[in-house]
């Protein structure tokens, strides 16, 4: 097994999350990493911005 | 008010000294949310010269960007009137960051836009900026190779070069 064929078969394992799904009809999400919020947005262009 | 809250609106040059791009950026940030006829005007003149998706697409962006600007923007940026010549500082930044991020000096326009929003956003915007700036720069292309229709009343007026103020010298103020 080569080592690009093993980055593609850990790449096709990797979680999908549908941005949202995790927005709702607002388009706006807090993630929280330890004890930090992060604010996901999906920005009127079909954008997606993740800020501290 | 403030000088703080007015340093961004003093003048720093004319809407005339700016190429075509810098001067289709300063117009749409003068009439965004603030005159929605000429607002619509100029989605029209996009959408004439991209098409109405690309036209749309534009829109959305340049919507995105004064999203951004206006949650992480170190202070709200200082428009000058919409008809007004002069250029004002915070217009003449956001102009410039445009058509560097439009012509793709990545790094010049994130170190304008450090100006204009907090840091850890000047990347997202002068993207942002660069998607919009070629917007209206591939319009502009269009505009400009377009046919400018005869004026039979001025055929022996010497025609005025576009990067020259849209004033006589004689009528400027002086700039101090």
């Amino acid at each position: 097994m080569t080592i690009q064929s093993q980055m593609t078969d850990y790449v096709a394992a990797l979680p999908v999350h549908d941005a949202q799904a995790l927005t709702g009809e607002n388009g706006l999400a807090h993630i929280r990493l330890n004890d930090q919020l992060y604010t996901l947005r999906i920005t009127r262009a079909g954008k997606l911005i993740l800020t501290k | 008010m403030n000088a703080a809250a007015t340093a961004g609106a003093q003048r720093v040059g004319w809407l005339g000294d700016l190429d075509d791009v810098q001067r289709l950026a300063v117009r749409w940030l003068r009439h965004w949310e603030r005159d929605p006829k000429q607002q619509a005007e100029l989605h029209s003149l996009l959408a004439s010269g991209l098409g109405v998706e690309r036209a749309r697409n534009a829109v959305a962006v340049f919507g995105d960007l004064m999203e951004i600007g206006g949650q992480y923007g170190r202070r709200q940026l200082c428009r000058h009137g919409c008809s007004c010549r002069c250029l004002g500082a915070d217009e003449a930044v956001f102009a410039h960051m445009v058509s560097a991020a439009a012509n793709g000096e990545t790094e010049d326009a994130a170190l304008l836009a450090a100006l204009v929003v907090r840091p850890d956003m000047a990347m997202c915007f002068a993207g942002l900026a660069a998607e919009f700036g070629m917007a209206l720069a591939a319009a502009s292309r269009v505009f400009a190779a377009r046919p400018r229709p005869s004026r039979p009343d001025n055929q022996g007026a010497k025609r005025r070069n576009p990067s020259e103020p849209h004033v006589s010298l004689a009528s400027r103020p002086t700039l101090h």
